[in-house]
C-alpha cells in the first residue's frame, strides 16, 4: 500500500502535465499573434 | 572545481598532489594482512567506538561468524568469515600423541572416528580421534573502505562532500552531504552507504580525526595480531611484497595481493590486502574499475544523442507540410 | 606524517618495527610440520562456474526510489524533448502544437524538480549542489544544465499562456529548444557512470535510448494535446522515437551479451521492457493509421506511447537494481576480463 502511495507524485505529474498540455493545446483558443507561417497548415 | 574532464580524471599516483595540496605528507593506507587475522571483529568494535558508529543490528546471519554481513553506512570495518573444506598450507593442530596417557590411547582406538564437521583439532594422521580427511581452513578477512587513488565515489559527489584529503584518502564532509546516493552505485565496491535515518551517505575516513595528531586508525591501533597494518602506502605495498614471498615460501600457494597494482582499474587502493582465495570469495570485486575511466566516452555518446534529437525535431517539423 | 619521540603516546610508526610486533610473521600453519608433498594447498573442491561470499551483492545497490529517479529518467527526458518540439513547431506555424508542448515541458519539469528533490536524503541541503561544477559528476552537470533550461521553459510556457512579451517568449522558447536535448539525453550518462553492471556497459546505447525515448514521448503528448491539423511533427517524432527506442534497447542488449542483459530479458525489469515496447510500438503504428484522421484514435496513440516510454524508462531503472544486486553480474564480467592469468 505504501508502495503505491510513493508512485502518487510521479501519476500526478503525468497526469498533470496530460492536462495542461491538452488544455493549452486546445483549439478555438486565442494563440499569440506573431507565428511566421500563420495559418498554412489548415486542413 | 574540475572543468576539464581530463585533467579530473587524469592519470596520477599522488592523488593529494593531484587533487592540488603543494606539498601533502606520505599517502598512508592500510595494509590488511588477513592470513593473519583470527577474526575477533576487535577493528569492527574500535571503528564504531571511536567513530561513534550508530549499532547496525546484532543478527544472527548464519553465515558463520559475521553479523555485519557487509560494508555500509554503519559498518566502515567488516569481518569476512569462510569456512572452506580445504587445508591451509602446512597446516597441522600441532597437537601429538606424546602427552596421551596410553589407556586412553588403547580406548580410543576401538571406537570409530565421526566427523563433527569441526575443524581438525585433534591430533595429527592415525592419533587418537583423527579425522584424517577432515581439511578445513577459515579465511577471515577485515575489509574497509579502498581509499582508491581514482575513487568512483569521489569524482561523481555533485555537492564536493566527498572529498581528498593531504593523506591520500576519501572523505564525507557530513554538513555538506545531502544524501543525493550517487557516490554508493558509483563505488566498484560497495563501501559507501546511505544512512537511512539520517540521510546522509557515510563511510570509512581512514580516521581523519587521528591522523592530523599523529595517531593510527583505532582499527589499525587495535588489531591484536596486526592484521591491519597501517602505514606509508609505498611504503606498505613493499611490505606486502615481501609478506606475500615469506607465505609463497612457506608453501602457502594460495597467497595473493589485492589493490596493491597501481596499473589495475582503480590505479591502486589506498588499502592493500592479501588474501587466501579469489576477491569474489571475500565478497570483493576480481577486476574494479572506477566508472569514471569510461565518463569522457559517455559524455561523447550523450552529446552525439543529443544532436541527434535536436535534428530529428527539426527534420520532423520543416521536412514536411503536415 | 611524522614520528614522535614523545614516549607518553602511541608512536603511529611503531608498528614499523618487526621486532615490536612478531606475530605479524607468523606463518599460517607453522604450529607443525608439513604433512607431506601436496598435503593442504590442494584444491579439494573443483572451481565453481562462479564463487561469491555467500551470494551477496559486491556493489551496495542504488538508494534511488524507482518512484523518483526512474520516473524522472521519464519527465525530464519528456520534458526536455517537448520544449524542442515546441519551438519547431512555433517556427514552423504550428501555435497549439507549440503552446501545448510548453506547457507540458514546464509540468513535467516541475515533476522532475520534485523527484530529484524527494529522493535527496536531505532535500533541504539541495541547494548544495550549486556549491560547486564537477565536469566529473553527471550529477553536478545536469543540476546546471536544468539550471540553465527551467527558467527558459518556464518563461517560454508563461508567455505562451498568457500571450504577453511574445518576443521575449520566443527567446526563452529557442533556448528551452537547445538546452533540452541536454536535458533529454544526459540522464544517460547519470545512471551510467555508476557501477551498476546494466547501467554501466550500456553507455553507449543508452543515450540513444534515452533519446529516442523523449523523442517519442514529446511526440506523443503532441498527439495528445494539438489538434489534428497540426500533429503532423508529432507523429513523425512519435515513429521515429519509438524505432530509435527499439532499436537502441536491441543493440544494448547485444552489447551487454548473455549474461548482462538478463536482467532487461528477465524479472521486472524485462516484463516493463516488453510491455513498454509493445505499448510504444502499437502507439506508433496507430498514430500513423487512424490517428491521422481520427482526433481520439491520435490521443488514443499518444497515451500508449507515453506509457510505453514510462515502461521502458522504469524497466532500464529495474534491470540496473536487479544487476546490483545479484554478484554474478559484477563477478562473471570481471572474471571473463582477467582470463586465466589471475588463477594461481
Ligand atoms: S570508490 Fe568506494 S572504495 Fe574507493 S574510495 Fe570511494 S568508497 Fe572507498
Ligand atoms: S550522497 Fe553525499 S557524499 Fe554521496 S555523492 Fe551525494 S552529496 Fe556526495
Amino acid at each position: 500500500m505504501r508502495k503505491i502511495v510513493s508512485y502518487l507524485p510521479f501519476a500526478t505529474a503525468v497526469a498533470v502535465t496530460c492536462l495542461a498540455s491538452w488544455l493549452a493545446g486546445r483549439p478555438g483558443r486565442a494563440v499569440p499573434t506573431g507565428t511566421r507561417r500563420g495559418e498554412r497548415d489548415g486542413h | 572545481m574540475a572543468f576539464d574532464l581530463d585533467r579530473g580524471l587524469a592519470e596520477t599516483q599522488d592523488p593529494a598532489a593531484s587533487s592540488g595540496y603543494p606539498d601533502p605528507p606520505e599517502r598512508m593506507g592500510f595494509f590488511t594482512d588477513t592470513s593473519v587475522c583470527i577474526g575477533c571483529k576487535a577493528c569492527e568494535v574500535a571503528c564504531k567506538e571511536w567513530n561513534a558508529v550508530p549499532e547496525d543490528g546484532l543478527n544472527f546471519t548464519a553465515m558463520s561468524y559475521d553479523n555485519t554481513v557487509g560494508l555500509g553506512a554503519d559498518t566502515w570495518r567488516h569481518v569476512a568469515f569462510v569456512e572452506q573444506p580445504r587445508g591451509l598450507g602446512g597446516q597441522e593442530s600441532g597437537l601429538t600423541v606424546v602427552d596421551v596417557p596410553g589407556p586412553t590411547v588403547e580406548r580410543a582406538h576401538t571406537r570409530t572416528p565421526v566427523s563433527l564437521g569441526m575443524p581438525a583439532s585433534g591430533p595429527g594422521d592415525g592419533q587418537v580421534g583423527g579425522v584424517p580427511d577432515m581439511d578445513f581452513r577459515w579465511l577471515m578477512a577485515s575489509d574497509v573502505c579502498k581509499h582508491c587513488t581514482h575513487a568512483a565515489c569521489l569524482d561523481v559527489c555533485p555537492t564536493g562532500a566527498l572529498f581528498r584529503t593531504e593523506f591520500g584518502s576519501v572523505v564525507v564532509q557530513e554538513d555538506v552531504c545531502n544524501g543525493c546516493g550517487y557516490c554508493v552505485p558509483a563505488c566498484p565496491f560497495g563501501v559507501i552507504g546511505k544512512r537511512e535515518d539520517d540521510g546522509r551517505a557515510w563511510k570509512c575516513t581512514l580516521c581523519y580525526d587521528r591522523l592530523g595528531v599523529g595517531q593510527e586508525p583505532a582499527c589499525a591501533k587495535t588489531c591484536p595480531t596486526d592484521s591491519i597494518q597501517f602505514g606509508e602506502v609505498e611504503e606498505l605495498r613493499e611490505r606486502a611484497a615481501r609478506r606475500l614471498a615469506q607465505l609463497h615460501d612457506a608453501g602457502v600457494g594460495s597467497a595473493r595481493l589485492y589493490g596493491h597494482d597501481p596499473d589495475d582499474g582503480v590505479g591502486g587502493t589506498g588499502s592493500i590486502f592479501l588474501l587466501l582465495d579469489e576477491p569474489e570469495v571475500y565478497g570483493l570485486p576480481p577486476d574494479p574499475v572506477v566508472t569514471t575511466r569510461d565518463l569522457p566516452s559517455m559524455w561523447r555518446h550523450a552529446a552525439v544523442a543529443a544532436g541527434a534529437l535536436l535534428a530529428v525535431l527539426a527534420a520532423v517539423s520543416w521536412g514536411s507540410r503536415r | 606524517m611524522t614520528v614522535r619521540d614523545d614516549a607518553s603516546q602511541t608512536d603511529v610508526r611503531m608498528d614499523d618495527d618487526p621486532r615490536l610486533r612478531p606475530e605479524r610473521e607468523a606463518v599460517v600453519g607453522s604450529a607443525g610440520r608439513r604433512r607431506g608433498p601436496g598435503r593442504g594447498e590442494r584444491l579439494m573442491v573443483p572451481r565453481a562456474e562462479f564463487r561469491s561470499y555467500y551470494g551477496l551483492p559486491v556493489l551496495n545497490e542504488p538508494t534511488w526510489e524507482a518512484h523518483d529517479i526512474a520516473g524522472y529518467l521519464f519527465l525530464g527526458g519528456l520534458a526536455g524533448a517537448s520544449s524542442t518540439l515546441a519551438a519547431a513547431a512555433e517556427l514552423t506555424g504550428r501555435p497549439h502544437l507549440a503552446r501545448a508542448g510548453k506547457v507540458g515541458a514546464v509540468c513535467a519539469l516541475g515533476g522532475s524538480m520534485y523527484a530529484l528533490i524527494h529522493d535527496l536524503g536531505r532535500p533541504e541541503r539541495f541547494v548544495n549542489m550549486l556549491r560547486v561544477l564537477k565536469v566529473t559528476s553527471p550529477m553536478s552537470v545536469g543540476t546546471w544544465i536544468l539550471t540553465v533550461y527551467g527558467p527558459q521553459a518556464g518563461l517560454a510556457a508563461l508567455t505562451s499562456v498568457t500571450g504577453r512579451f511574445p518576443r521575449l517568449g520566443r527567446i526563452a522558447a529557442l533556448g528551452a529548444a537547445l538546452t533540452g536535448p541536454a536535458v533529454a539525453t544526459y540522464t544517460a550518462v547519470l545512471v551510467s557512470d555508476t557501477a551498476v553492471p546494466v547501467w554501466h556497459d550500456a553507455h553507449r546505447e543508452l543515450p540513444l535510448l534515452f533519446a529516442g525515448s523523449a523523442v517519442a514521448s514529446a511526440g506523443a503528448l503532441g498527439l495528445l494535446a494539438a489538434p489534428l491539423e497540426e500533429t503532423g511533427p508529432a507523429r513523425r517524432a512519435v515513429l521515429v522515437g519509438v524505432v530509435t527506442e527499439y532499436a537502441a534497447a536491441k543493440l544494448m542488449e547485444r552489447r551487454l551479451g548473455p549474461l548482462v542483459a538478463e536482467p532487461l530479458k528477465r524479472g521486472r525489469g524485462g516484463l516493463l521492457m516488453r510491455l513498454g515496447e509493445a505499448l510504444s510500438l502499437t502507439g506508433a503504428l496507430v498514430s500513423q493509421t487512424a490517428g491521422r484522421r481520427s482526433r481520439g484514435a491520435a490521443a488514443l496513440a499518444g497515451a500508449a506511447v507515453l506509457a510505453g516510454s514510462i515502461c521502458v524508462r522504469f524497466g532500464v531503472f529495474q534491470a540496473g537494481m536487479a544487476s546490483a544486486r545479484d554478484p554474478k553480474y559484477t563477478v562473471e564480467p570481471q572474471r571473463a576480463r582477467l582470463g586465466e592469468e589471475s588463477h594461481p
